[in-house]
């Protein structure tokens, strides 16, 4: 019997079909991420049992909550799952304590058990002080913590947080996040964390699963997906550039035109690379000499002021994002249309198989 | 200004709900008040009795149309012909004058007949029983216990479902351990004892500023308001499902409770509504509800003559009530497409 989560199945709505594949260990965090319409909240759905699979099937702790050839089906109400929804939908008019005791209530715990349970909880949230209020006077964290009590009440073997941190202001978010975190890394059962924010998922997870088009494209844990991105949206997200190509020998012949020098790497064939934009020197002339192994000409077409640095948008060949300070923007004189030379180390080059639904 | 004018026409054309508003509703006036709106009752159902029923019968005006010709009847079978609401008015033909008894409950007919018969002069004695007074109050109060009802049941319970859906509430209920028809029962549970609590305070109110008599059996009451509360929670629950916010809910609501008010018999008789209009309130619960709380109340009747009443209720509280909930569930358990069997220990 496997325990935690094993999701292997197909969920259709409409003309949009998921392909599922993922497993959450017990005690582990997975975080979900996908661009809008990848197929997040059919996963989550799915796995709460608010949309039936129509292929394959979804097991928890190794009891069949899903499972389309045979037609078994364990309706929502009663899944083990803990689930807080993005605005936490707490019931407006209980009291802190009332909403967290519903969960324990709801499955049959008396009054008092009920009651003594979602003290425990607020307790152990830091939500002491607030039990006798009413949801319409919490902040968005305070909120968020009581709807995470209130899953956590119900003794759940499944927690599903649905963009649990995408209502807060930017403000209060790092802090929450961290709070977050720590009550996470305390829950025993499995955790899934649907997010389209890229830090919140490398904050909170043990393991990023990314979605596109209804499909995993990649998996593993935030360093790994982070250092080496499967697709240009996991590569946008954690800021990198990426290209494919085809491996020639030292060099990678680039799918948009252009080489990369690359560094030994024992690829074959289809290839990505990655560059961090950090890693680009920016020149107004071609270097005469340098130990960088690729150098080219490029055209700016765009710069963003970033917190500490300022990013470029240059179109060549290749393409890249670039990240330079501000003092560098105003001693070169870069501007949109100004043509300039960039240069890579073959070293800062990572080279790396393109597998589809490639798992790190 | 133009731009504003086109938006605006373009909106209505895709809000069915408003349009259905703008159009239905003028149409359905129209109609109410050209074929239903009115108090002049053409023929009332009579019963003569007693040992000179053949001369009254045959001396009669077709205004009176004689359902029941009973030689060997009395008064009492022939009040017990009132009180079943068998006729609307009963001539006791063993004296002179003749004794015309008049169901007072049917106000609009009673009034009809006590104006026709006052133009026999002395040769009818006329003798209105359940409402001597011939009033209004005590037409209205039965029916107006209805009304509250039909309120509650359907615009308060469909706004208070709709809310939950709007607060994204409902979904939550949707994933907690709790099942579908205890959420359903347990949101309409309130609304059901609320209701009661009002029909109580409005009843005893009536009887208590009014005078209106209860002069029937509580439990045949407490039964047809019971069920009759079944069917309009049915029609509240419906709403709440075709309605994404409030004001779709209360929209809907009050294309609903309009015909009831206006074609249940409560304002304008039915038996003076032209056939073409009349069957309408006949479809409508309310209809029977005020059958049921005005023959209790005024005429003491019994469940027995009211039978046809609670059968019609119950069918619809039956019908409204399952399909209603039917659909709520599916808010409830989108996912519930197939029934399992307790969940399966697998080794994956």
């Amino acid at each position: 019997m496997t325990a935690g989560l094993v999701a292997r199945a197909e969920v259709t709505r409409g003309a949009f079909t998921l392909h599922a594949d993922l497993r959450v260990a017990p005690g582990e965090v997975v975080a979900v991420l996908g661009p809008n319409g990848a197929g997040k909240s059919t996963l989550l759905s799915a796995v709460a049992g608010l949309t039936p699979v129509s292929a394959g099937q979804i097991l928890l702790d190794g009891d069949v909550l899903d499972d389309a050839s045979t037609g078994a089906f364990l309706d929502a109400a009663h899944r083990p799952v803990g689930f807080v929804f993005q605005s936490y939908r707490l019931f407006p008019h209980l009291s802190v304590r009332e909403n967290v005791a519903f969960s324990p209530r709801a499955r049959g715990s008396s009054r008092a058990d009920a009651r003594s349970a979602a003290d425990d909880w607020l307790a152990r949230l830091g939500l002491t002080e607030l039990a006798a209020r009413r949801p319409g006077d919490l902040s968005g964290g305070q909120a968020q913590r009581v709807a995470l009590a209130r899953a956590l009440a119900g003794g759940p073997s499944l927690l599903l947080l649905d963009e649990p941190l995408s209502a807060l202001d930017a403000g209060s978010r790092l802090d929450v996040q961290t709070e977050l975190k720590k009550h996470l890394s305390g829950f025993a059962g499995a955790c899934l964390v649907v997010t389209h924010d890229p830090l919140e998922a490398l904050l909170l997870a043990d393991r990023l699963v990314v979605l596109e088009h209804g499909r995993v494209v990649q998996e593993g844990t935030p360093a790994q997906v982070a250092r080496r991105p499967a697709t240009e949206y996991v590569a946008k997200l954690v800021g990198l550039n990426l290209y494919t190509g085809t491996v020639d020998g030292s060099q990678v012949a680039l799918d948009g035109g252009g080489t990369f020098v690359v560094p030994n790497h024992g690829e074959h064939g289809d290839v990505l690379v990655a560059l961090r934009p950090s890693a680009v020197v920016v020149s107004p002339h071609r270097p005469d000499v340098s130990s960088a192994r690729n150098t080219w000409s490029a055209t700016i077409v765009g710069l963003t002021m970033l917190t500490d640095r300022v990013r470029l948008d240059l179109v060549g060949k290749p393409s890249a994002l670039v990240d330079v300070t501000p003092a560098a923007v105003a001693e070169l004189g870069l501007a949109p249309g100004g043509e300039v030379w960039l240069s890579a180390k073959a070293t800062e080059l990572e080279v790396y198989g393109q597998v589809p639904g490639s798992r790190s | 200004m133009k731009a504003m004018v086109v938006k605006e026409f373009r909106e209505l054309a895709r809000d069915r709900r408003t349009l259905a508003m703008l159009i239905v509703l003028p149409l359905l006036l129209l109609v109410i008040f050209g074929y239903a709106a009115n108090f002049y009752v053409s023929s009332v159902k009579a019963a003569v009795v007693g040992p000179q029923a053949a001369q009254v019968t045959a001396q009669l005006p077709a205004f009176f149309e004689v359902t029941v010709d009973a030689p060997t009847d009395t008064r009492a079978d022939a009040e017990k012909l009132l009180q079943d609401n068998t006729v609307d008015v009963a001539f006791v033909a063993d004296q002179t004058p003749v004794l015309a008894l008049v169901d007072g409950s049917n106000l609009f007919a009673a009034q009809s007949i006590v104006g026709t018969l006052n133009s026999f002069g002395s040769s009818v004695q006329t003798e209105v029983l359940y409402n001597p007074d011939l009033t209004t109050a005590w037409v209205m109060i039965p029916a107006i216990i209805g009304l509250i009802l039909t309120f509650i049941g359907t615009i308060v319970t469909s706004i208070g479902l709709v809310r939950e859906r709007e607060a994204g509430t409902l979904e939550q209920l949707a994933v907690m351990p709790i099942k579908p028809s205890s959420v359903i029962l347990g949101k309409i549970a309130p609304y059901f004892l609320l209701a009661s609590l009002d029909m109580i305070i409005v009843t005893v109110l009536g009887m208590t500023l009014f005078d209106v008599p209860f002069n029937g059996s509580v439990a045949v009451f407490a039964l047809g308001a019971a069920l009759f509360l079944f069917v309009v929670l049915g029609i509240g629950v419906f709403i709440s499902t075709i309605s994404r916010t409030t004001g779709q809910a209360i929209q809907t609501a009050f294309l609903v409770m309009l015909p009831s008010i206006l074609l249940s018999g409560m304002i304008f008789p039915l038996d003076a509504m032209a056939p073409g209009v009349r069957w309408i309130g006949y479809l409508l619960p309310l209809t029977y509800f005020v059958m049921i709380s005005q023959g209790v109340m005024l005429r003491g009747a019994s469940l027995v003559s009211l039978w046809p009443a609670f059968a019609v209720l119950a069918v619809m509280a039956t019908v409204v009530f399952t399909a209603a909930t039917l659909r709520f569930r599916r808010d409830l358990a989108p996912g519930e497409r197939r029934r399992a069997p307790a969940a399966a220990r697998v080794d994956a």
